[in-house]
């Protein structure tokens, strides 16, 4: 009984110490066969997605990395939707600045989010704008986020 | 002490060697075996007198009446003149026996804190999977893919996002990487150690978004830039939804045994890796050369 508890310790020692610090990633290739050309000359990476809150708060963030220092960086618009009958349909929107912090200036990395007060239940997601560049001119990205069921 | 025996003592010369012999070979066999004997139970190891020993056996030696040893004989009379040594033998014997025993009971009970030892550090090997991962039982499975336009990685399991508890992100800047990792708690040893020359240190921001943290140092030369980017994942929808400006060619780097996929964005070079719970990226102003530079320095030191 002893050796058994032993090497069951043993085995979860050895597979503990395993996982959670390996991660695959196996590349696969979905291009087309025609070869366009769209790469940013402003915007590096971008990212967008939602994560549900109690007392059905929907958070929604995006993070977007220039190439180098821009002159504006971020969120131009965020358009958040709801889930009713099989349709999504926009709820609200809300338009980036420099005020209200979803875009900054000279930089090149920035990082942000809104709140949005949902009801429990319904599902939820956000179609994001980022933008990099010069006050204007620059490159825009829209991004849908995954959905969220908004939690009570 | 027996009425045959007389102690002698050979001192060593030659002379008094001579008459011993001559004094033992007078003597019958029978008479020489019972003198030996006598000689040896009379005897202690201090006091034993190995040259007397040693013409005793010479001279019995070239005895051909020498009879056969009797060993149960001579095995049973010498239990019955050492009665008393032999029961105290055994009685010894017994006592380690059961001292062994008792050594061997301890000697279990000494196993013991190993099996506590392994098995609490199989917990905390849990828990510190559970810690890095941030979330309890959520491993994170991706697969790298790419159109012309964008690389992502497609997340294949489902996290476990009920723990998260999110929060609108908090940004802070640090005076180094170093810095900004230790704040954050995020594993150094695979950050690149190698930058292109000229490159100087410029800033690090962190962002904390609760279902991910975003490291992003930046690097100048200059009007050119590199950036550093290392991002904690805790749920997949962040790093599902992350798109990598390309154009068409992806270079899969090999090193390591980590695939580092190394793509071109106009100008610039995108490179990007996940290794253990961190996504890596590197991007800005830097040839595939140096891109593949970098990565190899995030692994120097490295078994």
């Amino acid at each position: 009984m002893k050796k058994y508890v032993t090497r069951i310790a043993a085995l979860i020692l050895i597979f503990g110490l395993s996982i959670g610090t390996t991660v695959s990633a196996y590349a696969v290739n979905s291009s087309g066969g025609d070869i366009s050309v769209q790469a940013s000359d402003y915007i590096s990476s971008y990212a967008a997605w939602a994560s549900a809150g109690s007392g059905g708060k929907v958070y929604i963030y995006y993070d977007i990395d220039a190439t180098g220092d821009v002159a504006r960086l971020g969120a131009k618009l965020i358009v958040v939707q709801v889930l009713d009958a099989g349709v999504w349909t926009n709820v609200k929107t809300v338009t980036g600045t420099l005020s209200n912090g979803m875009l900054i200036s000279n930089d090149n990395s920035h990082t942000g989010g809104i709140v949005y007060q949902g009801t429990a239940g319904k599902s939820y997601r956000a179609v994001v704008t980022v933008y990099a560049g010069p006050t204007s001119g620059g490159d825009s990205r829209i991004v849908t986020t995954n959905s969220v069921t908004a939690k009570s | 002490m027996s009425e045959k025996w007389q102690p002698l003592r050979i001192s060593g010369t030659n002379g008094e060697t001579a008459q011993i012999q001559e004094h033992l070979r007078e003597k019958s066999t029978e008479d020489l075996t019972q003198e030996l004997d006598d000689f040896l139970d009379q005897s202690t190891d201090l006091d034993m007198d190995i040259g007397l020993l040693d013409e005793y056996l010479k001279i019995i030696g070239e005895r051909e009446d020498f009879p056969e040893f009797d060993v149960e004989n001579s095995w049973f009379r010498f239990e019955r003149a050492h009665q008393d040594l032999l029961e105290m033998e055994a009685s010894a014997e017994q006592q380690s026996s059961a001292s062994n025993s008792v050594s061997k009971r301890k000697k279990s009970r000494r196993v013991k804190p190993i099996q506590i030892f392994l098995t609490v550090a199989a917990i905390v090997a849990m828990l510190m999977v559970a810690s890095s991962c941030g979330v309890i039982d959520y491993i994170i499975h991706a697969i790298a893919g790419w159109t012309d336009e964008v690389f992502y990685y497609d997340v294949t399991s489902e996290s476990n996002s009920e723990d998260i508890k999110p929060e609108l992100p908090e940004v802070e800047t640090y005076a180094s990487l170093e810095e900004a990792l230790d704040a954050y708690d995020i594993d150094t040893q695979y950050v690149p150690k190698w930058y292109p020359e000229g490159f100087s240190f410029e800033k690090v921001k962190g962002a904390d978004a609760s279902d991910s943290i975003k490291l992003k140092a930046t690097y100048n030369c200059g009007k050119e830039q590199i950036g550093l980017t290392i991002r904690q994942y805790k749920s997949s929808h962040a790093l599902e939804l992350n798109a990598l400006e390309k154009n068409p060619a992806v270079d899969i780097y090999e090193y390591s045994g980590i695939q580092h996929y190394i793509m071109k964005n106009n100008d610039t070079i995108n490179v990007t890796w996940i290794t253990g719970t961190e996504m890596y990226t590197i991007a800005g102003n830097l040839s595939i050369e140096e891109a593949k530079r970098m990565i190899d320095s995030a692994y120097e030191g490295q078994e």
